[in-house]
């Protein structure tokens, strides 16, 4: 199974005013610098997908257009999706400061098993850090050309494998690893956890 | 020059923890075992021993550090208030390796608290760090004996390879069971809020 590691960086302006979110700095590094930190150890192959590589070039990763902008992250993970020379696309949206390569593994440990790998955290389906196969395509195509931006939209054409939040949990708070950076509110909580989590306290 | 001295884990020479403490309380830097890993100890009331960890850890001092203590007492002595949702979670499981966050006491070390306004206390799990504490009758420092970004040390050798020179006394008491660190609750907020998943699974 060959798998790439896909960023989401399309996405319009942020609740925060001024930088995309994946640009704003966390403890002296870009959000999305750490999550590149967090997908190299498990992925040798990464993506960013965008429709401003103006901004993401500094990064010197390839970098492919959102070809459905305006259809949601769907339309942005069909475009990484379709753009992959492997077998499939793990995908993560660019908001998401703590990642853990660990979690990361756990998702990619199971591809193969199925089209679609994913975390659940509740009832929530963790879209955003999951793994897609290249079978979801056609079935990505039929939703998004129906006008349905639903992500989940298409998961009952495939074959879903769920990653329970108590698997996560043995690496990291699932709350904390999925956790996006949307408004200055989460921005100063990912502050403090970033703080906690960057010490090593015994 | 490091020393290293032997306390038996099942039978803490009294001697030996107070030699340890004085030398904490001198401003010291004494390394210890915990629950997980060996721990780098520090006054925590003292703000030069403090800097003293971040130094001997080469890291910058922008993170709060947590500290041990050896009674509920000494915990309500660091924090703000103390809710019933905390007190009742320090009966479930101290001693032991949940990590409570409370709103830190403003007259404490800023170096402590990185300027958060929080502080992280726990009454230990291993017998020797909660005798440590309890002799040297202070809070004390716990981050993991090691330059950061290393791997935490299991045993007294593993810090002696590490921080030979730079810490003033190891405390062996054999290999620990490394693993996850403490749990970190913050009970600053209502409902409490995990930080980090480590060796207790609140329920």
């Amino acid at each position: 199974m060959n798998v790439t590691g896909v960023v989401q960086a399309g996405g319009k302006a942020t609740r925060m005013g001024g930088d995309p979110k994946g640009l704003i700095e966390l403890g002296g590094k870009k959000v999305i610098e750490r999550i590149l930190d967090a997908l190299a150890p498990a992925l040798s192959d990464l993506l960013i997908v965008t429709n401003t590589p103006e901004l993401y070039g500094f990064l010197g990763l390839p970098m492919v257009p959102d070809v459905f902008p305006d259809h949601g992250s769907l339309g942005g993970i069909y475009s990484g999706l379709k753009t992959v020379k492997g077998d499939a696309a793990f995908t993560v949206a660019c908001d998401m400061p703590f990642l853990h390569p660990e979690v990361v593994r756990l998702v990619l440990a199971h591809a193969g098993e199925a089209d679609v790998v994913i975390p659940k955290v509740g009832e929530q389906l963790e879209t955003m850090h999951a793994l897609y196969s290249k079978a979801c395509l056609p079935h990505m195509e039929a939703v998004l050309s129906a006008k349905r931006f639903k992500i989940v939209g298409f998961f009952d054409k495939v074959r879903v494998r769920i990653i329970s939040e108590d698997d996560v949990a043995r690496f990291r708070s699932p709350d904390t690893c999925f956790m996006n950076v949307n408004t200055p509110e989460e921005l100063s909580r990912a502050r403090e956890i970033l703080a906690r989590l960057e010490h090593d306290q015994l | 020059m490091t020393e290293v001295c032997w306390v038996d884990p099942s039978a803490p020479d009294p001697g030996l923890l107070q030699e340890a403490a004085d030398c904490l309380l001198r401003g010291g830097l004494v390394a210890f075992p915990t629950e997980s890993f060996y721990g780098l100890g520090a006054n925590a009331m003292d703000p030069g021993a403090v800097t003293r960890v971040f130094e001997a850890k080469g890291r910058p001092a922008s993170s709060p550090l947590l500290v041990l203590v050896d009674s509920v007492t000494m915990a309500e002595s660091l924090v703000v208030e103390m809710s019933e949702a905390a007190r009742e979670l320090m009966a479930r499981y101290w001693p032991g390796p949940l990590t409570l966050v409370f709103r830190a006491l403003p007259d404490l070390p800023k170096e402590l608290t990185a300027g958060t306004g929080t502080i992280g206390v726990r009454i230990p799990g291993h017998r020797v760090a909660l005798e440590l504490v309890r002799t040297a009758r202070v809070p004390v420092t716990a981050p993991s004996a090691n330059p950061s970004g290393g791997e935490p040390p299991t045993t007294a050798q593993a810090v002696l390879e590490k921080l030979d020179g730079v810490i003033d006394l190891i405390i062996d008491s054999g290999p620990t069971s490394g693993g996850l660190p403490s749990t970190l609750l913050d009970v600053t907020t209502t409902p409490p809020r995990l930080i980090r998943q480590g060796k207790v699974t609140l329920s």
